[in-house]
């Protein structure tokens, strides 16, 4: 029974090897990314990154993320970005920490017109990182679109924030 | 001293139907109480009157006194502590995986300290022998150590009666035996008061101190066991099958000695001065075709295992009734197994009208003609009556359905048909199961203990049965413990000795030859060089002899 | 022979369950490790070499899936060896991942020891002895599976063999099998109901029930349980302290005297074991 489970557990493994792929890049090779040039004439939007709510409510967070959150609570502040053809604001979060060096995690295939990616931590802070109602949410031009952040697509001037809340999203001014 | 007086009771079940009429029955202390009677006459239920539990729903009327007082008035500790039960079936009472645990169980309910339960089990394991397995798991016993199990449970608790309802029926007939004297140690060593419901009551009259014959829900008679012979009038026929030979030729022959055990039959011979019995010649039956034949078939059921059948040889013909003897475990089952095709053997071959048995290929596939009646006669039944069963029976078989009326009126089994086969008796679901093996026209029938729990009247019926269907040309193989049965019923016999069928034998010269392995009967003209296996015979000889002496 | 298997069962009950539970919330390297050993360790005293190696070879087999599940699925960490399909395989995971397949390696273990120290009869009797409904109730539970499967072999022996089964229609034969099987369920339940019935004549009550005592309480047992009572507190009141997290880095591994409760508490069965076979090694001399 024990190597039927074995079994069984390999199988799935090897099928979700399968689906997400195996590409392997050294460390170097992932951080050499191109920054886009911004010209007048390409088409710009802007991404900010911030996690102002933990700093009203400190107490909350796992004291081991202390050391890596920024003193004022922005992690990435408005920044300007090319916006290439059919973006989505996923594709632009991807873009600016993997230009920035800020750890972001997210889970689902980059294919949005299949999956709809979850992002589960940027800069090592998680959903339940800071008390149960914590985690990560995303505005475009001040409001919260109610889909998926890999479906959004953006159109030029679009202003893309994420935003970390501490309460199901009433910290940052949000319906949850 | 008055123990237990059932004062006119009489129990009605809510459809109306009356079980118990005005019964009365004294019961004296110290008392080896034997009950019994047909199958269906209200002895289970008496039994149940004694326990508020256990008692159905109905009309109950009349009182019961335990030393003088109503049952009524006695609470539950008091009756649990006054009276005890043991049942027929040795899995149904036990509860625990532990030996210890089960034993415990009853005092630990009635709030006796530790140490006395300690004490207690100690003195029970010691007194009934139960140390050889007392760390065994109670699932795997055996039947005769589940029933002494269960007897010691109901020990314990020191009551002053103890009630058994056919504690034997499930056991093979050592373990019986064992049972039945250890409540004989139970009684003359402990004083416990025993009221036993048997079938296997010939056994008994050595022990019982008195009988009670129940029929049709009434007390017929009760009286101590050596006035038995003074109310014998009236109910002849059903009262003559339960005595032991001695005590019966004894009164057919109108003498005024009581014998009980073999060897005071033999002493009562003697004292009428017979020196010799007839020995009478044994015709041996004509067979006609072979039906079933087993050339040189052995069988184990693992490879590093040794032979559980070693060479089996023998053939059975179409007229002709073959008992096969032997221990319980000691292969005889799958023997059975073995012509079914349910397991196949490593060596040997199996032929059916001549035609040689291949291996079974599917799971599902059966070998026809064969029709094989298990142990528990009720694994035969699906269906919730009777009548649906045999119905998709044959549906499923592709019979036609005039056969099932023909069964019927050939069993008589008319009254059956619309009742749960769960609600028959030992002897009727016996007959039910018997007419629908029959319903697929069987060359062979295989019966597998046949009689085992069945009261005599049945037994005298499955007799007839067969004889019958002897005569219709359909060959019948029995393994059984029963040598009263195998005396009336077979043709030839055999002994499974050692995984082999030993030399077939008319049953006169096997049982007239057999020591040990015989019918009370044999034993008692052994010392008198004959070869008489019947009752009849027995009576026929001696009175001849008597009569001269007379 | 007075070892860590004879004593009270509900002395190991409490035993495993807060073993388990403490075990698993601190999740700290060294008292998983610690633990895991002590698993072993009794494993090997209550059975035999083959098995434990047997238990060793699935267990390393199950913690290299674990690792590269883990690897594939988690992307926390501030060290990264290497991006696989554009997120970091890091160091943090790596160590997350060897030490949770470490978990479940104790976990596995403690089953097995489990199963060679509390055969199900002592469970009953713990139960018996403390809330007797459950423990009659477990009695009959365990017996319910068996007797539905002798019930159900024994009629489809007969019913094959007297031609039931030997209809063309796969389905029906299919359908056959499901109402005996449905059939042995009922009757299963019908019995144990009856039990039930025979149980209650035995005067089964829970007021005023006493326990025939097969186990006692001694030295070892109290010494046992107040230790195990010690680690709990000490993990209530220092929770903070002792909490050990992977991420974003991995906590510093320190020794702390906090942890020595916990693993004395732990390996307390190891020394009531050596206890024991000292002096039936000395008993045993002087025979």
């Amino acid at each position: 029974m024990k190597k039927d489970f074995l079994l069984v557990v390999c199988i799935a493994l090897l099928i979700a090897i399968f689906f997400s792929g195996t590409k392997i890049q050294s460390v170097e090779q992932y951080e050499s990314v191109t920054k886009d040039t911004i010209t007048e004439e390409t088409p710009i939007v802007y991404l900010s990154i911030d996690a102002r709510s933990i700093k009203k409510n400190e107490k909350l967070l796992k004291p081991e993320l202390l050391k890596y959150m920024p003193s004022d609570g922005v992690i990435l502040k408005k920044t300007a970005y090319v916006l290439r053809k059919n973006d989505t604001a996923f594709d632009l979060l991807l873009r600016a920490t993997r230009q920035n060096k800020i750890q972001m995690e997210y889970q689902g295939a980059t294919d949005n017109s299949f999956n709809s990616v979850y992002v589960q931590g940027i800069n090592y802070l998680y959903e339940f990182s800071a008390g149960s109602n914590s985690g990560w949410m995303y505005r475009v031009n001040e409001s919260f679109p109610n889909k998926g952040i890999s479906r959004y697509k953006l159109k030029e001037g679009d202003v893309v924030a994420l935003q970390y809340t501490t309460n199901l999203g009433n910290d940052i001014g949000g319906r949850q | 001293m008055v123990l237990l007086q059932i004062k006119n009771v009489s129990f009605t079940l809510p459809t109306e139907e009356r079980i118990l009429k005005r019964i009365d029955l004294t019961i004296e202390e110290g008392e080896f109480h034997v009950v019994f009677g047909p199958s269906g006459s209200g002895k289970t239920t008496l039994l149940k009157m004694f326990s508020q539990q256990l008692r159905p729903f109905g009309n109950f009327e009349g009182e019961i006194e335990i030393n003088g007082v109503n049952m009524m008035d006695l609470n539950e500790e008091q009756l649990v502590r006054t009276i005890r039960f043991v049942h027929q079936n040795p899995n149904d009472q036990i509860i625990f995986e532990d030996v210890l645990q089960e034993l415990a169980f009853g005092l630990e309910n009635l709030g006796i300290p530790s140490d006395e339960i300690q004490n207690r089990m100690a003195e029970m394991v010691h007194f009934l022998k139960i140390e050889s397995w007392l760390h065994e798991k109670t699932a795997y016993l055996s039947g005769g150590q589940k029933q002494i199990l269960n007897l010691a449970s109901a020990l314990i608790m020191r009551p002053d009666i103890l009630l058994l309802d056919e504690p034997t029926a499930q056991l093979d007939p050592l373990a019986a035996t064992d049972f039945i004297h250890l409540l004989k140690r139970v009684n003359d060593e402990l004083g416990t008061t025993i009221i036993l419901i048997e079938h296997r009551v010939q056994a008994l009259f050595p022990l019982a101190t008195s009988m009670t014959f129940l029929e049709g829900g009434e007390v017929r008679f009760s009286c101590p066991t050596n006035k038995i012979l003074e109310y014998l009038s009236g109910h002849e026929n059903m009262v003559r099958q339960v005595l032991p030979p001695g005590l019966l030729l004894s009164h057919d022959l109108g003498l005024e000695d009581a014998p009980f055990t073999v060897k005071e039959s033999i002493q009562l011979l003697k004292k009428y001065h017979i020196s010799q019995l007839p020995f009478i010649k044994d015709l041996p039956s004509t067979y006609t075709t072979e039906v079933l034949k087993l050339k040189n078939i052995s069988f184990r059921y693992d490879r590093k295992g040794r032979d559980v059948l070693k060479n089996i040889h023998f053939s059975i013909a179409e007229n002709e009734i073959m008992t096969i003897f032997g221990n319980n475990g000691s292969g005889k089952t799958t023997l059975l197994k073995i012509i079914t095709g349910q397991k196949n053997p490593y060596a040997g071959e199996l032929f059916i009208d001549g035609v040689k048995q291949k291996k079974l290929k599917s799971l599902y596939a059966s070998r026809k003609s064969i029709g094989y009646l298990p142990q528990n006669p009720l694994a035969l039944f699906i269906e919730k009556t009777v009548l649906k069963d045999f119905e998709k029976y044959c549906r499923r078989l592709e019979i036609d359905p005039v056969k099932i009326d023909e069964v019927v009126a050939k069993l008589n089994i008319e009254n059956y048909l619309h009742k749960h086969p769960e609600d028959l008796s030992g002897g009727e679901i016996q007959r039910v199961a018997l007419a629908k093996l029959l319903l697929n026209n069987p060359k062979i029938l295989l019966l597998d203990e046949p009689t085992k729990g069945l009261d005599l009247f049945s037994k005298n019926q499955m007799a007839d049965l067969l004889l019958q269907l002897k005569q219709q040309s359909c060959a019948i193989l029995i393994v059984t413990h029963d040598l009263e049965f195998a005396v009336k019923v077979a043709t030839s016999v055999a002994l499974f000795f050692d995984g082999k069928v030993l030399e077939k034998q008319s049953p006169r010269i096997f049982f007239s030859n057999n020591h040990y392995y015989t019918p009370a009967i044999s034993r008692i003209v052994r010392p008198f060089d004959s070869n008489i296996i019947n009752y009849e015979e027995l009576l026929q000889s001696t009175k001849n002899l008597i009569g001269e002496f007379k | 022979m007075k070892n860590f298997k004879e004593l009270h069962p509900s002395v190991l009950i409490i035993y495993y369950l807060i073993c388990i539970i403490v075990i698993s919330l601190l999740n700290e390297p060294q008292l998983v490790s610690i633990a895991c050993l002590t698993m072993i360790i009794l494993l090997l005293s209550y059975s035999t070499l083959q098995h434990v190696l047997n238990e060793l070879v699935f267990i390393v087999s199950l913690t290299l899936l674990i690792v590269i599940g883990f690897l594939y699925f988690y992307h926390n960490g501030i060290t990264p060896m290497f991006y696989l399909n554009d997120l970091p395989v890091t160091v943090e995971v790596l160590k997350y991942s060897m030490f949770t397949a470490l978990l479940v390696a104790f976990f596995l273990l403690s089953i097995q020891v489990m199963i060679h120290t509390l055969p199900s009869n002592r469970i009953i009797y713990v139960f018996t002895a403390f809330i007797p409904t459950v423990g009659v109730f477990l009695a009959l539970c365990i017996r319910f599976i068996p007797t539905i499967k002798e019930h159900y072999k024994e009629r489809v022996e007969v019913q094959k063999i007297n031609g039931y089964f030997a209809t063309k229609s796969r389905f029906d034969r299919y359908f056959a099998t499901l109402q005996l099987l449905a059939d042995s369920i009922f009757w299963a339940l019908e019995n144990t109901f009856n039990k039930w019935t025979l149980i209650k004549t035995r005067a089964f009550n829970t007021s005023r029930r006493t326990t025939f005592k097969r186990f006692s309480f001694n030295g070892s047992a109290y010494s046992q349980l107040i230790l195990l009572l010690a680690a709990t507190i000490t993990l209530l009141f220092y929770w903070d302290e002792l909490r050990f997290y992977y991420f974003p880095e991995t906590k510093i591994i320190e020794q702390k005297s906090q942890h020595l409760v916990i693993i004395l508490a732990m390996v307390w069965p190891l020394f009531l074991e050596l206890k024991g076979r000292i002096t039936w090694f000395y008993y045993k001399s002087k025979m």
